[in-house]
């Protein structure tokens, strides 16, 4: 093996790849870490208190800013310039990238549910999809661990399969703000649980360098106080810290590269800066590309002959999983011209409902196997495009309707449990190309009827929180197949990498080890066995910590 | 409003107009002034508008110092309608000032003259908007829509501006219209003012807990619940 100035390449900077950054820096190893984004630095780019009014069309998205002039979102978004992605016949599947260090972690929501017991052995629950090679059991502690170490807000609310955190770790939840307690109160009227969401937000000052949330800015725009978290506030610059984290942006990943051994031995980029073709070696790599981008550099990586990287399995690509994903919105007129007060909160969700109907499921009284949860959205949020929509007539009337409703809205959002299927993959493009001249993904994706019935179900309770509220559904209640977000669209993709108990029919072990190349760490959403209706990000962070940790293991007993 | 509209000039524009060597002369656009002439083409009233020009702010832009990367197309007329149509749909009251107060016809110029394809069906939709209220205001003996009388002018609004009565024939108008409506609502409503008025009372920062909803609004609370056999839940 040749000697290197590091021991371990990791290729991206997001959840998984910071993460594993963090954990290696601290054990002694040195790294070098490629990102196919430029470098960000929150500290002196997030927009702070801007206001929508100072930024162009009132910071509305655009195609260059689909989430918001000021969301923390660069040289990204559903399409990026010259790296196109296709689909297959009669698939509608969306791609989000975020081209910057830091990835994805800059704008996401924060939600940080664990997975539970159930989530680990959903087939050996209900017969379908596959099982994870591990339990919560193996992974709790893990979880205690990310969740000190990130900062998360929330309380244990001792439910079925939503786990309990370890004393201490969790930080104080924020106070509910009136339309949660309305939802809440409505909710347990009619026996759905209403408890206070999880967030990675720091409530309590760290004594790290970073600071608990002061109530203000829109998370999605980034923060550069630290208090929500991002790789580039946290892990990154303490893994810089150690002295032995270097990083390289601008670097577009494109091949694994192996020696005769089969191990890997480096990858090979495109440096977006000059256009050069380059090569980095190492002892050993860490592919955290996010889910898509890293089955994608398996796929076109040396072996692509032979169906790609890793690929023993022919699993590489394939059980591509997104979040269920729909959304009813209500109006209630006893929320019309409520006091003002600051809501502005944390931004995100104080509350939320999750799945409570395990048991009726188990005993098959519903017509879906798997759960979901509502996020509940309402408050009186800063002014913008939109204040004025919704109005009929003109003169002072409508300015009075604008003020009246102001507040009154409520939206709930599904996020299910989507459950793998043959139809949902990813692959090479036989005949697409990037601007580098990278070979493209091709996206298949086909929901099926335990989705469609899922979102049914979710519709109907939303409905019926509305209107125990007094309140009226305002937005049009589609048919299933419409109401779904677009595979992707929540931007939870995962799975095209999946974990299990053999070589034969996954692609690593639990550890995120590669069954083919064990010098090769996939630590993204790739390695998903299922696709709970927890958000990822935090089974993300969980999964990278215990894997990075067993690298270090077994780079220390000199097996790697 | 009884003196011509002047367009505002802010900071974020006014220097992408110096960069762009785009003088800033608003008498001369007020009438119409630059518009290209073209004699064989059936002439606009409100003239024609400047083609759109300039470029998106692209995927990278200073989040820090916002700017306008494309100008403004309207004409001179269009402008005046414009300003004169937000004072219509925003009147003066005791707490607010006139919707053109608030620089909100320059924000309409703006989206319409966007070199986004989304703003572009505003753009079609409220050109032509514009022109069938000038048309029909001068078919009323006005000399112009921003020149007609308050009455002569909420007659034209009554027959798009209300769902349920818009003019048979007269759709087009309407959801024009109900475009003008949100971009110059929403406008309004964000400015300073407008929001303050609104009473978002958010964006300020504040060490500790989250203070959460105050007595007053816990109490309104209550009240809403109590009808419906509903109370504050404990705990959150």
């Amino acid at each position: 093996m040749a000697e290197h100035e590091h021991d371990v390449l990791v290729i991206g900077s997001g959840a998984g790849g910071g993460m594993a950054a963090y954990v290696l820096t601290q054990s002694g190893v040195k790294v070098h870490m490629l990102e196919a984004g430029r470098d960000y630095d929150p500290v002196g780019e997030t927009p702070m208190f801007s206001e929508n009014r100072d930024a162009p069309l009132l910071g509305s998205g655009t195609p260059d800013k689909d989430f918001g002039y000021y969301n923390a979102t660069i040289d990204g978004g559903w399409d990026i310039q010259g790296e196109p992605y296709s689909t297959g016949e009669d698939t509608e599947f969306l791609w989000w990238r975020s081209r910057m260090l830091g990835g994805r972690t800059n704008h996401w929501a924060r939600n940080s549910f664990r997975m539970g017991e159930y989530d680990f052995k959903p087939k050996t629950r209900d017969g379908l999809g596959f099982d994870w090679p591990i339990s919560y059991a193996d992974l709790a502690p893990w979880y205690d661990r990310v969740e000190k170490l990130v900062g998360v807000y929330g309380v244990n609310s001792g439910l079925v399969n939503h786990p309990d955190s370890g004393e201490g770790v969790l930080q104080p939840p924020p106070k509910a703000r009136v339309p949660e307690l309305f939802a809440a109160a409505a909710a347990a009227d009619i026996g759905i649980p209403c408890v206070p969401a999880r967030r990675a937000v720091l409530t309590r000052d760290p004594g790290d360098g970073r600071l608990a949330c002061f109530w203000a800015t829109d998370c999605g725009r980034g923060c550069n106080i630290g208090a929500a978290f991002q790789t580039t506030t946290s892990l990154l610059p303490w893994a810089r810290t150690t002295g032995n984290l270097n990083i390289t942006t601008d670097a577009m990943v494109y091949e694994i590269t192996t020696g005769e051994d089969g191990q890997a031995n480096g990858a090979r980029y495109i440096d977006k800066t000059t256009g050069e073709h380059k090569f980095i070696g190492a002892r050993a790599v860490v592919l955290a590309a996010s889910a898509a981008e890293s089955a994608r550099i398996l796929l076109n990586s040396n072996a692509r002959d032979s169906g790609g990287l890793a690929n023993g399995s022919g699993q590489v690509g394939r059980n591509l999983m997104d979040t269920v994903g729909s959304g009813i919105t209500g109006q209630i007129p006893a929320l019309e011209n409520r006091p003002r007060y600051n809501e502005d909160g944390a931004m995100g969700m104080h509350v939320y409902i999750p799945f409570w109907l395990y048991d009726e499921q188990a005993a098959g009284q519903l017509d879906f196997p798997r759960g979901y949860h509502l996020e509940v959205y309402s408050q009186f949020s800063a002014p913008g495009m939109g204040s004025g929509s919704g109005l009929d007539g003109y003169g002072a009337s409508i300015l009075e309707s604008a003020r009246r409703y102001y507040g009154s809205f409520i939206h709930f959002a599904q996020r299910g449990e989507m459950i793998p299927n043959e139809n949902c993959y990813a692959e090479i493009d036989a005949e697409g190309k990037d601007k580098f001249g990278i070979p493209i993904l091709k996206f298949h994706y086909k929901h099926s009827d335990h989705e469609y019935d899922q979102v049914t179900h979710a519709q109907q309770a939303s409905i019926e929180i509305i209107e125990r509220m007094g309140g009226r559904v305002v937005s049009e209640v589609k048919a299933p197949k419409d109401a779904v977000a677009a595979g992707g669209e929540i931007i939870h993709e995962i799975g095209t990498a999946r974990m299990g108990a053999s070589a034969a029919d996954s692609v690593t072990n639990s550890y995120g080890q590669a069954w083919d190349v064990p010098n090769l760490f996939i630590l993204d959403g790739a390695i998903f066995a299922s696709k709970a209706h927890k958000n990822p990000t935090l089974t993300i962070l969980t999964l990278a910590m215990r894997g990075a940790d067993h690298l270090v293991n077994e780079m220390k007993r000199g097996v790697l | 409003m009884s003196q011509p509209y002047l367009p505002r000039v802010d900071r974020r524009t006014t220097m992408k107009w110096l960069l762009l060597g785009v003088g800033v002369t608003p008498a001369l656009a007020a009438c119409g002034q630059g518009a290209p002439a073209d004699p064989a083409a059936s002439q606009p009233l409100l003239g024609t508008p400047r083609p759109i020009s300039g470029t998106p702010y692209g995927v990278d832009p200073d989040m820090l110092d916002p700017q306008v990367t494309w100008q403004k197309t309207m004409t001179g007329p269009q402008l005046q309608l414009v300003a004169a149509l937000c004072d219509v749909v925003m009147p003066a009251s005791d707490e607010l000032p006139l919707g053109s107060a608030l620089g909100v016809p320059d924000f309409v110029d703006e989206w319409v003259s966007s070199p986004y394809e989304m703003t572009q069906s505003a753009r079609t939709g409220c050109f032509a908007l514009f022109e069938w209220l000038e048309a029909e205001a001068r078919g009323l003996g006005a000399a112009s829509f921003a020149a007609a009388r308050l009455e002569q002018q909420t007659t034209l609004l009554d027959r798009i501006a209300w769902s349920d009565r818009v003019e048979p024939g007269l759709q087009d108008q309407a959801s024009a219209f109900d475009t003008f409506r949100n971009l110059s609502v929403s406008a309004y409503l964000s400015s300073a003012e407008g929001s303050e008025w609104l009473g978002y009372l958010g964006n300020r920062p504040s060490t500790g807990d989250y203070a959460g909803p105050s007595e007053a609004a816990l109490d309104h609370l209550a009240t809403a619940l109590e009808p419906l056999g509903l109370s504050i839940p404990e705990g959150l």
